[in-house]
């Protein structure tokens, strides 16, 4: 199992490659793009500042670096969608950020999947979680597109996740574990993430009203008040790795572009824990796991954060 | 007074449809030629293959025609379209229209159902829609608002790909900060929904939620979305947001200005949240 960590600077390469990162992701938004369109139309999904990679120069440092300690780099190209405008300057980026060294590009967007299978066959596409691969079939179509490597949603069962990578057996699947979790489907969500205090529109405290069903509408009320109790970047799958190597997925994402390095290296030590725990026939994962997300976190996991809510336990 | 068109030239014509998420909501239909129904974002609520085949008869009784709904599925979720599918294919229904909200059933479409006409649906047309938009439009240079103004399927190299699926419609929203769409030089048609928005949707429904865990992933009983309705406000949105079972909307009856120059040819009506 590979661990995949998000990444947004080179002063981060060898704490988190010692921590246990494999392979690393993270951003950049070009200065030609951000005055052309602004940081509120970012091209990689994060409108925020400390998300990206600072400058060109820092990239190309950064990638060095990682290439330098054995592991591969992925740049996220992965708005929802792009304007017909953007798409220019989105191919003229990939074929900069190639040359750079970058191994693979995160995207979502169909317009730029089929422009660069067309244009750069040969630059690596891996489908970002905004692809929404739920289903066999819908794997299987961004697979015949040349995408051969795919983020499930966070969505997905543990079965669920099974039966669509046996069922696409040359598909190279990773799964979310930690972090970052969505209250909902990351890939059909038009809400904004551009507020200065990065509460997003899906956390922020709302007072209800029931409009229909005033009794009856209670528990959907407390229910999503909920989402507001929870800290959603607490979020948690660590007890579900074994399950997911057994499911097929080769890949254990880890959430947090923007995050505290301190936190980043805390989490990818635990993903890389449990990996080993279970590679060297160790029991009692799920065990290591609860005491990994007390140590981390400093409280218990609870089922909304939990990515896997079918093993939640209370 | 509005301008008229010039004497002997034809005023493009606009198809009504009404929304329907359930039988029961197929009735005051005058006015209306066409009839949605189904479930656009939980595949719990689509209808069972009888109800799906009595809607189409009831639509067609009444000499309308029908567009099936389907949502985002799992391979669970798959199956039970399919049924329904065949249930309308082996009855012969070969007119009605399918839209998809999710590429895997579009692939199923052409592959197993040709005789069904695709429709790109609201979840695949990925516009921002969320209601604090409005409030951001000024801090961004032109190039940077179309992004928001614009619905996201206009690029022709996309289109041209989804036209090898048979796509030739797509189901739009009229979000809080307008759409500006021209549909017509790509060849294809749009249908708008009014009054309810699209915005997000969940998993993690509260409607299914029992304390311990959502319904919703594992196939939900509690139906709560059926018998509630929320609204979740904050200073800091536009517009409140509207919550029914797992999908949150904004209401905005606002239609923008010459929808049939932008290649808008049909509104789709709904008369209660789907």
């Amino acid at each position: 199992m590979k661990i995949l960590s998000p990444i947004d600077k080179t002063s981060e390469v060898d704490l988190l490659a010692d921590a246990g990162a494999d392979e690393f992701y993270g951003g950049y938004v070009s200065e030609n793009w951000r005055g052309k369109y602004s940081m509120l139309s970012s091209a990689n999904h994060r409108y925020f500042p400390s998300a990206q990679i600072a400058s060109e120069k820092e990239l190309k440092a950064l990638i060095k670096s990682a290439h330098g300690r054995g592991t591969k780099f992925y740049l996220t190209f992965n708005a929802p969608y792009y304007s017909v405008e953007q798409y220019t300057d989105l191919l003229e980026d990939v074929e900069k950020y190639s040359a750079f060294g970058v191994d693979a590009f995160i995207i979502s967007d169909l317009g730029l999947i089929l422009r660069m299978r067309d244009k750069l066959p040969e630059v690596q596409i891996h489908l970002s979680t905004l692809g929404t691969i739920f289903n066999t079939e819908s794997a299987a179509f961004f697979h015949s597109l040349g995408v051969g490597r795919m983020v499930f949603p966070r969505e997905l069962t543990l079965k669920e996740i099974k039966g669509v990578a046996e069922a696409n057996p040359d598909v190279f699947f990773d799964a979310f574990v930690m972090i970052g979790k969505c209250p909902n489907i990351e890939g059909f969500c038009s809400f904004t993430h551009n507020s200065p205090d990065l509460i997003w529109p899906c956390e922020e405290k709302y007072s209800f009203n029931a409009l229909k069903g005033a009794k009856t509408a209670v528990a959907m009320i407390e229910a999503q008040t909920g989402w507001s109790r929870v800290n959603r970047r607490q979020a948690c799958g660590l007890c579900a790795i074994g399950a997911l190597e057994d499911a097929g997925v080769k890949a254990l994402k880890i959430v947090g572009r923007g995050g505290p390095t301190a936190m980043k290296v805390r989490v990818v030590k635990a993903v890389k824990g449990i990996v080993d725990l279970r590679a060297t026939g160790g029991n009692g994962s799920i065990e290591a796991a609860h005491r990994l997300y007390r140590e981390i976190f400093g409280n218990p996991c609870n089922p909304y954060v939990c990515y896997f809510p079918e093993l939640h336990t209370t | 007074m509005p301008a008229m068109p010039p004497r002997g030239l034809k005023m493009p014509k606009v198809e009504k449809a009404l929304y329907a998420s359930a039988l029961k909501q197929i009735k005051n239909t005058k006015g209306y030629t066409r009839v949605y129904f189904g479930a656009e974002f939980c595949q719990w609520r689509m209808p069972s293959p009888a109800a799906a085949l009595r809607a189409y008869y009831i639509s067609s009784g009444l000499g309308m025609k029908l567009t099936l709904l389907t949502p985002w599925l799992t391979d669970t979720g798959m199956k039970r379209a399919k049924a329904i599918l065949g249930k309308l294919a082996d009855a012969g229904a070969g007119d009605i229209e399918v839209v998809v909200n999710d590429f895997g059933m579009l692939t199923v479409l052409r592959m197993d159902f040709p005789m069904f006409t695709p429709v790109l649906g609201r979840l695949l047309v990925k516009q921002k829609r969320c209601p604090r938009v409005p409030g951001i439009m000024d801090r961004m240079p032109e190039p940077g608002r179309e992004v928001y103004t614009h619905p996201g399927i206009e690029d022709p190299v996309t289109v041209s790909f989804l036209k090898r699926f048979g796509i030739r419609r797509v189901e739009l929203d009229s979000p809080l900060q307008g759409i500006e769409v021209n549909l017509k030089p790509l060849g294809l048609k749009g249908s708008i929904y009014t009054p309810y928005v699209y915005v997000t949707t969940t998993r993690h429904c509260p409607s299914s939620f029992d304390g311990k865990s959502w319904q919703a992933f594992v196939g939900c009983k509690l139906k709560g979305c059926l018998k509630n309705v929320i609204e979740l406000d904050n200073p800091a949105h536009e517009a409140g947001i509207l919550m029914r079972g797992n999908t949150q909307f904004v209401e905005n009856a606002v239609l923008p200005e010459g929808i049939a120059g932008m290649g808008i040819d049909r509104i789709v009506h709904m008369e209660e949240l789907p």
